[in-house]
């Protein structure tokens, strides 16, 4: 289309000072130890909590086993934390920059709604396993309290859990879906975009 | 043979992206930003890329993916204000200076939508039609409608700043 404006000609009137090569290349460099760092550091992080596990299964025999059960529980809580992150840097790594526009936003999309499912039903795991943990940590000592205090205890702990699902939980979730959905709908309105 | 040194793609494409980025977000730093992160993401893929597609339609579709990647950039991005106070001259070529008619395309082209704004980049930076229709996966006829669409959207914005000076 021909216009009494000659765009190409204002557009490449647009100069500025970039970074030289080897700024690039050493941000390139340090970028992938970054991220090779930081895979060995979750890497590291899951192995530790698993040793734990192990450490005080085999380390502790004179604890009664519902308190061994509540630690174990909790720890598998904070692998599941450190497992999701870990699983969320491998998805973003795999999507290859070099795909077409369309299925490259196709690849976001799956990237976030897998997201979604992993945040909100994670969240939702991470809660009840580490609440079972609290329950069952607490017995032993609970059991060499008074009957008052004793019921004291797990009435506080259960109320602190009851507080964590229904008001905590829920909030974090909604949070999540709120973020994650934005994006969502923005990469659709893109989507749409390519449709018209 | 294509050369696929880094220093000769950088080189080459260094200014084309910037513009393109700076297209797309209205911001010199960000555009900034969006280049090294392609250049970065050009580095790393360097010695994957199989040669199926032209280096240039490659580097672009890098480019393009990264802006479109930034989702929520919108909210952060500043819309500068377009400039309205220039003086009288005798013709509307005359009036406008050059920086400030450079400043209201890429102002213009920032408020087109997502699509829209990679595809008139890359028309006013010669890239084939065939090959942007490769950059974002739709047919080589649905861009050249498009890039209709976007220069009567520009010249009509540009005649009506015309106007109001």
């Amino acid at each position: 289309m021909e216009t009494e404006y000659n765009f190409e000609e204002i557009w490449k009137q647009r100069e500025t000072r970039l970074p030289d090569i080897e700024t690039i290349k050493s941000k390139a460099q340090s970028f992938r130890k970054k991220q090779l760092w930081s895979s060995v550091y979750l890497t590291f992080c899951l192995l530790l909590s698993f040793g734990t596990i192990i450490w005080v299964w085999y380390s502790f025999p004179d604890l009664h086993f519902m308190t061994k059960s509540g630690m174990v529980f909790a720890l598998s809580a904070l692998m599941l934390y450190i497992f999701q992150n870990f699983q969320k840097i491998k998805i973003i790594n795999k999507i290859n920059p070099a795909l077409n526009n369309q299925e490259y936003l196709k690849q976001l999309k799956i990237l976030q709604q897998k997201d979604l499912y992993m945040q909100t039903k994670g969240t939702s795991i991470y809660y009840i396993l580490l609440s079972l943990g609290m329950a069952l940590y607490l017995y032993e000592f609970a059991e060499r309290m008074s009957v008052f205090w004793g019921i004291f205890a797990y009435f506080i702990t259960f109320g602190w859990i009851l507080f964590g699902w229904f008001y905590i939980r829920p909030r974090k979730i909604r949070n999540q879906q709120e973020k994650i959905s934005d994006v969502i709908r923005s990469l659709e309105k893109i989507e749409n975009e390519f449709k018209d | 043979m294509q050369d696929l040194h880094f220093e000769t793609i950088y080189e080459k494409f260094r200014k084309p992206i910037f513009r393109l980025c700076r297209g797309y977000v209205n911001d010199d730093d960000l555009a900034k930003d969006l280049v090294q992160e392609t250049f970065i993401a050009v580095f790393q893929q360097l010695p994957k890329f199989r040669q199926e597609a032209s280096v240039g339609t490659w580097v672009y579709r890098i480019a393009s993916n990264i802006c479109l990647k930034q989702i929520n950039l919108e909210k952060r991005m500043p819309k500068s204000e377009i400039p309205v106070s220039l003086k009288d001259n005798d013709t509307l070529h005359e009036k406008i200076e050059n920086e400030k008619m450079t400043d209201f395309l890429y102002q213009c082209i920032s408020e087109l939508p997502e699509t829209e704004r990679i595809i008139i980049s890359m028309e006013l930076e010669n890239v084939k039609q065939a090959e942007i229709a490769e950059i974002l996966g739709i047919s080589a006829g649905n861009v050249r409608i498009k890039i209709h669409r976007i220069k009567e959207k520009l010249t009509e914005k540009f005649r009506h700043y015309g106007n109001r000076i």
